[in-house]
């Protein structure tokens, strides 16, 4: 048995405290929303969260211990499939009652859904291909070679985005560009394909007022709390009233029915309200500690696609907490990205588990390589001949 | 190749350095943005998430009850039931007026305006009698809400009205304690604190963050029910009988200054005060201020006396007319041209008093007048008193001096001359009047201030005055305020009235007045009667005096005062003043009405038949009635049957009597029902009365009886 790294353990324990608040707090922020729609069922959402955490659970069991270059060597099939998926949904798929909306896949009692599936799936293949790409002629600089991939990525966007979830299409696609940004594409290029793409953001906020209200009214939601600004004010007078120690565990008071979405989108400032500045405090670390980790993990790394993985896994964890968190506090326009591990939704939850196990792996790999190479200037070469 | 991948591999070290700067400038900005949100700005946010989030509800306290000497039920709190409309919630607003006109009994015009009048809440019916809302609740019509309301109840309905003032609809105490001891019977309000979401719904249990309201006190009157309900049917015979416009009673209690009874008419109903006339809410007994006239002069002889002007033998030179000023001052009554201080008083010889009044000096007159209270409040517990009108300069002229020595140029109020009279009855010394007995908070009884007491008189004059105060009843003009059994002292006034703007005499309206007390070796209770603008009948002697002797006989029983002579004197004819045109109204009476009658004129009454109702009845012959005729009655069955209520408080029985919508009015004193008219069984009346007691003693009526006899 080889001695753990002692990366994965951080990270595995950064994990288990993350899921932990999550249960709690989607307990907390959910019990009245259930209690009132689902026929008294407090628990209702928390069960359903339930499902999520245990399919999120053996993912990670069987990721950390499953080679990334098999995971990546398969991410293309995986594309595939969510493809495959991400057009299903668009036929098949189910949103909330009353919208014309279509996010979900419903199989049997479980909802999937596949934008949060392409989230990882992306941050698995986009290594994968970079790696490919470096090794052909001209590698990743050369314009025309990462085309047909991107052409790839903006069929990703246009499928999600006509779901529609416009936040998180912008969320994967920025997780992707920095990953290729990292890569080696060069800036120019990915400067240009971001031009590109406004037109068609351009577009899409424009054509639902509430898109264009929210992210307006983000600049001063005081000016017109009752409409525009009214998720972003009940958010942030949620968060502000926790003051230092917060209400109490499930205390909140603006969970009923002042926040929007408590239990989702807005989880974090619920979080806020009920344990108060170290508790938000607390979260925010816990991200910021799987930043560092696994970046630091990543310029570490045995091999490039090693690397690469760290960097792409590690953002689509950190980057749609720091949005959401961001989006609570006010920083940032009200979206509907969820905060992982903690907002209610199972599909984001075992897919953040999954990326962590594949990290924890990358960890594994090299402690394991790290120990090799020790044991190579320990032992003179001649006695392993 | 191998420089390249190490060129390649420090590129991708600095491209995620980059990365890790800028996701880490990000995490700071967070940290420092939640700090400013929760540290800084926490406070302000969550005063406005209270604001938001907490109500603040007032749980209204009950209001204190105010009971009788003996603790009998003055006025009490009941939950009524009120209607409102949320007219924008109303599919068919004619629809809904007509319903609820039929079920209501009110006026579908008035209803329909209700509801079209614009606003979004509308009463439509407030403090209705309880039982009424379920038929609004049966009909079950949109946008029609019954809710509850404090409402005040006086189970007696008018009876000491005055006294009690009432609160109006909106909660406001109108006139007598009510008014006056509002601060104590209002109580606090609690509050509950109650957190709710974002839909209004309350999230909270019921005993979190409670304040229980604190109910008002209970306010114990020296009123005492029984006198009270003799002085006012008295009182209301008086008025009748005279034509006059009204009339105040007020009985003291000589030692304590204790008001045992006080009643005016015109009066009211404080259940109905809306349909009542304003004018009569009015307390005559403390604000309405007259020239006393005569009842004035004991007190100018008691002053005489004290100041050794005059003896008691002393002989007053009487002969009028008597030129003061431009006036020339005469008597009434012809008499000797000398008389005695006795016979001043007794003949109400006003050349007498105003030449020893004269004599006196009106400096003095003042300062004896000032020390009984006139010009001041007496500081009675009832609001809007007056304080009477003297003037002093003039007074202390010869001229003010003689007119005040036989109550003119000088106006006093009904309470404040009882009081000044009452300094001769209690040995000299001027007390100050009360309504008050106890205020309970619910722990304790409150400290009550101390009454004031003047020492005016020695106990000598106010002897002497008593004494020739009772010659005026036995030998002078009060001879009809005799009361079998007992020495009464007391003094006859007649005042003219003065015009509304002050100047000179209205013609022909007086007011009659008989004060006295009794019994004279120990007086124990003062009694004045005044009787406003008599028509048939003038002076104090014939309009007041009779009532006066009623009243304090009766009280004077009732307190169980021992009489003062073993032989009785003849009593005042009972035959008086009955004549045939007053025997008409007797058609109008109800059994009820006409026993009450037949008891105040000592007539008797023969009961024939069984049952309820007055089916008719037959009066003597004859043009008056002698002591030895009756008046038969003849009753028939009524239909519908009355609840039992014997054995139950008068509470309980008054609450049930409500709900049926019926009037109750009772007779008798004592905690428990102990008799009722309709009797059991009986045919149900509009108005019920309860006989109370202290026991099973059924008092004068019996269950299977005709009523109350």
């Amino acid at each position: 048995m080889l001695p753990r790294s002692q990366t994965e353990i951080i990270l595995t324990g950064a994990t288990l405290f993350l899921v932990a608040i999550g249960i709690y707090m989607v307990f907390s922020a959910s019990a009245a929303i259930g209690y009132l729609e689902f026929d008294g069922d407090a628990n209702y959402f928390m069960k359903k969260q339930l499902v999520g955490l245990l399919l999120g659970i053996a993912a990670f069991i069987v990721l950390r211990r499953l080679d990334y270059h098999l995971l990546s060597a398969l991410s293309p099939y995986f594309v595939m499939l969510c493809l495959a998926l991400l057009v299903l949904v668009l036929f098949i798929g189910v949103g909330p009652a009353g919208y014309d909306v279509h996010r979900w896949l419903k199989v049997g009692p479980v909802f999937i859904q596949p934008s949060e599936l392409s989230k990882l799936v992306l941050a698995l293949y986009i290594p994968q291909v970079l790696i490919k790409l470096s090794k052909r002629e001209g590698g990743v600089k050369d314009w025309r070679r990462p085309l047909p991939f991107l052409l790839l990525f903006a069929v990703v966007f246009v499928l999600i985005a006509a779901e529609p979830d416009m936040s998180m299409a912008i969320i994967i696609m920025v997780i992707a560009l920095i990953t290729l940004f990292v890569g080696g594409v060069r800036l120019t290029h990915i400067a240009a394909l971001t031009m590109a793409s406004v037109p068609f953001v351009w577009y899409m906020i424009v054509s639902e007022p509430y898109r264009f209200r929210r992210i307006f009214s983000f600049l001063d939601p005081w000016a017109d709390p009752a409409a525009g600004g009214y998720q972003a004010v009940q958010s942030l007078i949620s968060i502000g009233s926790g003051k230092f120690f917060g209400l109490g565990l499930c205390a909140s008071r603006q969970k009923l029915f002042y926040l929007p979405a408590p239990h989702t989108d807005f989880i974090f400032a619920v979080l806020g309200e009920e344990t108060g500045f170290w508790g938000t405090t607390l979260v925010v670390t816990l991200f910021l500690v799987v930043m560092i980790v696994s970046l630091r993990m990543a310029v570490k790394a045995k091999d490039r696609l090693g690397g690469l993985l760290a960097v792409s896994l590690s953002l689509m964890i950190t980057v749609p907490a720091l949005v959401n968190m961001g989006m609570v506090v006010g920083l940032l326009p009200v979206t509907g990205i969820p905060l992982p591990f903690i907002s209610y939704g199972g599909s984001s939850l075992a897919v953040s588990l999954a990326a962590m196990g594949v990290l924890c792996n990358i960890a594994h790999q090299n402690r394991k390589e790290q120990l090799r190479q020790m044991e190579d200037k320990i032992t003179p070469k001649w006695m392993g001949v | 190749m191998e420089r390249d991948e190490k060129r390649e591999l420090r590129r991708f070290r600095i491209k995620v350095g980059f990365i890790f700067i800028l996701l880490a400038v990000s995490f700071i900005a967070l940290i420092g943005r939640t700090f400013y949100l929760q540290v800084v700005r926490g406070g302000e946010l969550r005063e406005i998430a209270d604001k938001n989030q907490i109500a603040i509800e007032d749980i209204p306290a009950d209001r204190g009850l105010i009971l009788d000497a003996n603790g009998e039920l003055f006025a009490t709190t009941i939950i009524a039931p009120s209607i409102y409309a949320l007219p924008n919630d109303i599919p068919d607003k004619e629809y809904t007026a007509k319903q609820l006109s039929l079920a209501l009994d009110m006026d579908e015009g008035y209803l329909l305006g209700r509801l079209n009048s614009g606003y979004r809440f509308v009463w439509l019916a407030r403090k209705i009698e309880p039982g009424l809302e379920q038929r609004v609740k049966e009909l079950d019509l949109l946008g029609i809400v019954v809710s509850a309301e404090q409402a005040r109840r006086y189970p007696l309905g008018s009876l000491a009205c005055h006294i009690l003032g009432f609160v109006d609809v909106d909660g406001r105490a109108v006139g007598g304690v009510e008014h006056s001891l509002d601060e104590y019977l209002r109580g606090y309000p609690g509050f509950r604190l109650s957190v709710h979401d974002a839909w209004g719904r309350s999230v909270t249990s019921a005993d979190d963050n409670f304040i229980a309201p604190r109910d008002g006190c209970t306010v114990t009157l020296t009123i005492d029910q029984w006198c009270q309900r003799v002085v006012e049917s008295e009182l209301s015979l008086a008025v009748e009988r005279y034509g006059a416009k009204g009339g105040t009673v007020i009985v003291m209690e000589v030692e304590s200054g204790r008001i045992l009874a006080m009643a005016s008419l015109p009066n009211f109903n404080p259940n109905e005060y809306k349909t009542s006339d304003p004018t009569s809410w009015k307390n005559p007994a403390v604000n309405l201020v007259y020239e006393p006239g005569s009842t004035i002069k004991p007190l100018i002889v008691a002053a005489a006396l004290e100041q050794a002007k005059i003896g008691v033998y002393t002989l007053i030179n009487c002969e009028g007319p008597l030129q003061v000023g431009e006036a020339s001052i005469t008597d009434v009554l012809v008499h000797e041209p000398t008389l005695s201080i006795s016979q001043v008083l007794t003949k109400s010889s006003n050349v007498g008093i105003a030449r020893i009044a004269m004599d006196l000096g009106g400096g003095v007159i003042l300062r004896y007048m000032e020390l009984m209270g006139a010009g001041k409040k007496t500081g009675i517990e009832l609001p809007y008193e007056s304080a009477g009108i003297i003037h002093s300069q003039w007074m202390k002229t010869k001229d003010g001096a003689a007119f005040t020595s036989f109550g003119q140029g000088l106006a006093l109020t009904p309470l404040q001359l009882a009081c000044a009279i009452n300094t001769i009855a209690n040995g000299g010394t001027w007390v100050q009047p009360t309504i008050i007995d106890s205020i309970f908070d619910g722990e304790g009884y409150l400290d009550l201030p101390e009454r004031e007491e003047v020492s005016v008189f020695s106990s000598k004059v106010a002897g002497q005055v008593a004494l020739l105060m009772e010659l005026v009843v036995t030998d002078g003009g009060g001879k009809l305020a005799m009361v079998s059994g007992y020495r009464v002292a007391g003094k006859t006034g007649t005042s003219q009235k003065t015009k509304e703007d002050g100047d000179g005499y209205e013609k022909g309206s007086f007011i009659a007045s008989f004060v006295g007390f009794a019994p004279v070796e120990d007086p124990k209770v003062l009694v004045l009667v005044m009787i406003d603008e008599p028509t048939n009948h003038l002076y104090g002697g014939t309009v007041a005096a009779p009532t006066f002797s009623r009243i304090m006989g009766g009280i004077l029983q009732y307190l169980g005062i021992s009489p003062s002579i073993t032989k009785p004197l003849t009593p005042p004819d009972p035959r008086w003043g009955w004549e045939q045109e007053a025997m008409d109204d007797l058609s109008q009476m109800d059994l009820v009405q006409l026993i009450r009658w037949a008891k105040h004129s000592g007539i008797a009454l023969r009961l024939e038949g069984e049952g309820s109702q007055v089916a008719g009845f037959e009066l003597p012959s004859g043009e008056k009635y002698t002591l030895q005729d009756y008046i038969t009655v003849n009753l028939t069955e009524g239909n519908v049957t009355m609840p039992r209520l014997r054995g139950l408080s008068v509470g309980e029985a008054y609450e049930i009597l409500v709900n049926l919508g019926l009037e109750v009015r009772v007779e008798g004193c004592g905690p428990v029902v102990v008799g009722q008219y309709p009797s059991p069984g009986g045919k149900i009346e509009p108005e019920v009365v309860l006989s109370l007691g202290w026991g099973d003693t059924v008092l004068g009526g019996d269950e299977q009886g005709s009523g109350i006899l």
